[in-house]
This record gives C-alpha cells, sequence and structure tokens, in this order.
C-alpha cells in the first residue's frame, strides 16, 4: 500500500511540475529574442516600391473607413503606386456615401466595390476584392488591412522592402493597440508587447510565422496567385490558414517589426470575449485542420519542430494546464500534505522566476508602452497569483508579516483555517479561470463595469484568456455555429503621445 | 541622428535613407540581446536572495 501511495505521489509531483511547462515555454520564447538581431531579413532587403494594392472590408464602417481611406493616400510611398479597394459588404449605414466621397477626391488611387448580399465573412468580402484587383496584372504587392488601423507613414515601405528577396511570400507588421485608454486596452496593449514584438520575432528566428496579423499582412502576387487567388473562408483563422498555406509551399512568411500599425480593440470584457473566443475557436479549427503537420518536422519552414509545436500546444491546452495542477495538487495534499507544500513552492519559485523575466524584458522590448501599462503588466497573473508569487520568492519575511498582521487584528491561526487557506490557494489556478470568467459574465449588470474590473484585477487578465480558450474549445467540440461577430469599431484609435 | 527625408513626401527613399533605417533597425535588435541578459542577470539575483537571503 505505502508503495502504492509513494508511486502516486512522484506521479502527482510530476505533473504537478508539469504545470510549468507553458511558462518554460513562454521563456523560451523570450530567450530567442536575444539571438532575433542573427536571423533578420535585412541583408536580403533592398528599398522597394512595388505598386500595392491595398484591400479592405468594410461593414458598416462609416466612422472610421473615410479617416482611414485619407491616411493610407499619406503613407510615405509613391502615390501612382498605391490603390486603395474597398470592399464594402452591403454596409446599411453611410459607408457607402463616404466612400463614393473618397473616390472623388482621390481618382485613380481609390475603388469602391459594393455587394448586394454581405454578412458572409470577411474572407468572402475580400474574395470579392481579390476577383477584382488580380482582374488586371497592376497589382505586384497585395496589403490586407481592416478598416480602422493607423498605419504609420513608414509602415508599408518597411513592409515592402523584404519582397524584394522573391522568397519572401508575406510579411506582417507590428500591430500596437491604439483605442482610448481604460484598464482593458492597456491590458491588451501590454499583451501585444508579448503577442506581437516577441512571439512574432521569436518566431522570426524558428523559421516558422504562427499568424499574419490580420489588419496589416502584406502578400507578393506571386504569392496569393500561388494560393489560388483567394482567401480560405473554411475556418474562423483565415489570417492563418493563408500563413500555413504560404510556409508549407516553400515561400517565406517575415515579421517586419519596425513597420507599425495601431488598431482599435475592444473597450469591454464582453466585447473582447467574443473576439478571443474566434480566434480561439480558429486556433482549434487549425490544429484540427493541420493535425499531420504537428512535430512533424517540414523540409520548407519550422511549422513541424518540436519547438514551434510546444509553443502552439502550451497556449492551446494552457486551461488544462492551470486546472490540472489545481487538481493534481489537491490531490497530492490528500496523499501526502508535505510533499504537496514542497511540489507547490518549486512550481511557484519557477512561476515567480519566468514572471520577472517575462515582465522586465516586456516592459524593456517596447519601454513606450511600457511606461503607459506597466502596472497591468504587473497585474497580468492577477492580484492573488502577484501575492503567491512574491511569498514563493521571500518566503520568510512573508510568513513573519503574515503572522504579525494576524495577531495584530487578535487571529489566531488554527488548524481548520491552515487548511483552508491550502485548499484555496491549491485551487486558485482553476479558481482564477472561473473568477475570470465571472468579470465578463457580470459585466453588463449594474455595477458590472466597476466589479468586473476589481474582478479582472484580481483573478488576472491571463487567466481571462485561458477561460475565453477552455469556452473556445467546448464551444468546438459542441460543434456549435460558427458565426463572424464583428468586433465593435469607435473610431478613435489614435497613436498615443 | 535623423533620418533623412525622402526627396518628397511619398517619394521613392534615397539609398541613403534606408542604409541609415536598416542600421537603426539592427542597432534596436542588438540592443535586445542585452535586455535579455539584464532580464536573466534579475532573475538570478532574485534566486539567489530566495535561496540565502529569504528561502
Amino acid at each position: 500500500m505505502s508503495v502504492a501511495l509513494a508511486v502516486l505521489s512522484w506521479l502527482l509531483v510530476f505533473l504537478v511540475l508539469l504545470g510549468a511547462v507553458p511558462l518554460l515555454a513562454a521563456c523560451y520564447e523570450y530567450l530567442l529574442i536575444g539571438v532575433h538581431f542573427r536571423y533578420t531579413h535585412y541583408d536580403k532587403c533592398r528599398p522597394w516600391f512595388p505598386r500595392t494594392a491595398i484591400l479592405i472590408a468594410a461593414w458598416n464602417e462609416e466612422a472610421v473607413i473615410g479617416t482611414t481611406v485619407d491616411r493610407l493616400m499619406q503613407l510615405d510611398y509613391p502615390r501612382g503606386s498605391l490603390r486603395v479597394v474597398v470592399v464594402d459588404d452591403a454596409s446599411t449605414d453611410d459607408t457607402p456615401q463616404v466612400l463614393a466621397a473618397k473616390v472623388a477626391e482621390y481618382p485613380g488611387n481609390v475603388f469602391h466595390l459594393r455587394r448586394a448580399k454581405g454578412g458572409e465573412g470577411k474572407a468572402a468580402a475580400l474574395n470579392h476584392g481579390l476577383a477584382f484587383i488580380l482582374g488586371d496584372d497592376w497589382m505586384e504587392a497585395l496589403l490586407i488591412a481592416d478598416a480602422d488601423p493607423i498605419f504609420e507613414p513608414v509602415a508599408l515601405r518597411r513592409m515592402t522592402r523584404h519582397l524584394s528577396d522573391p522568397d519572401v511570400g508575406a510579411v506582417t507588421a507590428y500591430i500596437k493597440e491604439g483605442a482610448p485608454a481604460n484598464f482593458l486596452t492597456r491590458f491588451i496593449a501590454y499583451e501585444y508587447i508579448t503577442g506581437q514584438a516577441v512571439a512574432r520575432r521569436s518566431q522570426n528566428v524558428l523559421g516558422a510565422i504562427q499568424c499574419l496579423a490580420g489588419g496589416a499582412q502584406l502578400h507578393s502576387r506571386a504569392n496569393i496567385e500561388a494560393l489560388g487567388g483567394k482567401i480560405d473562408d473554411s475556418t474562423l483563422a483565415e489570417d492563418t490558414v493563408t500563413t500555413i498555406e504560404t510556409q508549407r509551399a516553400g515561400r517565406r512568411v517575415v515579421f517586419e517589426p519596425h513597420a507599425v500599425v495601431w488598431a482599435e480593440e475592444p473597450g469591454s470584457i464582453v466585447g473582447l470575449w467574443k473576439q478571443r473566443l474566434r480566434w480561439g475557436r480558429g486556433n482549434v479549427q487549425i490544429t484540427l485542420r493541420y493535425r499531420r503537420m504537428w512535430f512533424r518536422p517540414q523540409p520548407s519552414c519550422g511549422l513541424g519542430s518540436v519547438t514551434f509545436g510546444v509553443l502552439w500546444f502550451s497556449l492551446l491546452l494552457q486551461p488544462f494546464f492551470m486546472i490540472g495542477d489545481s487538481a493534481c495538487l489537491l490531490a497530492l495534499y490528500l496523499v501526502n500534505g508535505a510533499v504537496a507544500w514542497k511540489a507547490f513552492g518549486i512550481l511557484w519559485l519557477a512561476n515567480a522566476m519566468s514572471f520577472v523575466f517575462i515582465t522586465v524584458l516586456t516592459l524593456l522590448i517596447d519601454p513606450a508602452t511600457g511606461r503607459r501599462t506597466w502596472v497591468e503588466g504587473f497585474m497580468f497573473s492577477g492580484a492573488v497569483n502577484l501575492i503567491v508569487m512574491i511569498a514563493a520568492v521571500l518566503t520568510s519575511p512573508m510568513y513573519r508579516l503574515t503572522a504579525e498582521v494576524l495577531s495584530s487584528v487578535g487571529l489566531r491561526v488554527t488548524h481548520g483555517w491552515a487548511v483552508g487557506a491550502v485548499m484555496f490557494i491549491y485551487a486558485w489556478q482553476a479558481g482564477s479561470m472561473a473568477l475570470a470568467y465571472l468579470a465578463k459574465a457580470i459585466e453588463r449588470a449594474p455595477l458590472g463595469r466597476i466589479l468586473g474590473r476589481v474582478l479582472l484585477y484580481t483573478a488576472g487578465y491571463g487567466p481571462l484568456m485561458c477561460a475565453v480558450t477552455l469556452a473556445s474549445l467546448v464551444r468546438e467540440w459542441q460543434g456549435a455555429e460558427a458565426t463572424w461577430d464583428k468586433t465593435e469599431k469607435t473610431g478613435k484609435v489614435a497613436v498615443p503621445a | 541622428m535623423t533620418v533623412p527625408r525622402p526627396r518628397r513626401p511619398g517619394g521613392p527613399q534615397s539609398e541613403r535613407a534606408y542604409r541609415t533605417e536598416i542600421r537603426r533597425a539592427l542597432r534596436y535588435e542588438k540592443g535586445l540581446a542585452i535586455k535579455t541578459g539584464v532580464s536573466i542577470v534579475l532573475v538570478a539575483a532574485m534566486l539567489l536572495m530566495h535561496f540565502y537571503l529569504f528561502g
């Protein structure tokens, strides 16, 4: 019996420590950016200004589309080599009138295509525009953009220079959050440093780009034609399909970190949930669609490498790592409380070290964004997790402090209290996802915005993203209908001062 | 150092301006290696602090 318990203990310890895999994978991703300078594509670039068609799918974008067209026409790029093609996806607002005015203002540069029947998704609208653009041989490069982002004036020419290398099929830009600041957009701005500036640089190093930014992806004509002259519309992640197909066909995809595009992201937890649920379901569809690609090295790119597979599945399966950690710690507590405490300490020391490394480096990578989002950076994992990590590093002072605080308010720690506290903290990883979900669920109730904000800072933005991932896995498993929920845009995107 | 402007707004970029821009970008990327090193040193210091002072 004791041998069986010992084996079970070790198995549970192993499973608990397995929970550190996603963070360790993230640390590896961060380490790779230290060598990114050796893997840039600049040695094969030269100034290059191909005739570029900018393709925008627009549905009810009257608030933003006029300004977007004006800004695109002001890009630091030869005007004669620039066309903007806007596909109006049967808008019911004043989008057609706004676009008609822009066509008159920029004759020969701006084109307005209107679909009689809309609502079939972004890919369908883009394909309508692609058929028009590929109808003659003017276009040499295609930039697929959203209706609202601000391209910094030099962004396009910093992207097109990579296409001077015929081996490059597509280029993606650094998307930054540019909506009016509230607590949520600051979290997103911080997240985009990790998801764009860090992840895409590391993917440059690995030779495998995960996804071209939907709002700023540049393709060579050859690449678009090789993709069949249309965007895949069979999944919710058409950008990722395009990215993977490009690389599997042997054409390189490059992330250009110095081409910056400012985009508006959701300002409410509910809006963010809808957007990320769509992205998450798209990722599940991609995982299944390319099931024969993972962990099988490809001759043409790094998408099948073990490293890329671990990074992909660490994100996709992170909710299970968190739930598994809590479940295994609680089980281990019942089997051997002392070992559970030791395993918990090791796991959280690793978590704390990873957190410090990732947070400090994130703030250093993009200091301008870091200055306005550092609070959200430190609260990314939530207040409770932050306290646990501080306790994991400063163990003895935190014990003393807790004892002093409790005695100063006249509380004595009984055995029951201690057990309750330990159980709570073991269950917190899974509980934080539930609390983050609650932040979304109550947002539209009275006082919901304030309460939701408090809950989000307590549970953490990271656990909210894990909760969305879990929800997307469940929705896909249920075979729920895949609908295109457009992210609401206010047109107030701006480059922060 | 300022980046030389193109001959006219929207005009093709001069070779000199292009070279300057690439040099700047590479300098920034090399700076990331130093920043990564600084972050690793900080983590190492925290580990030492944990094991020798506050563990």
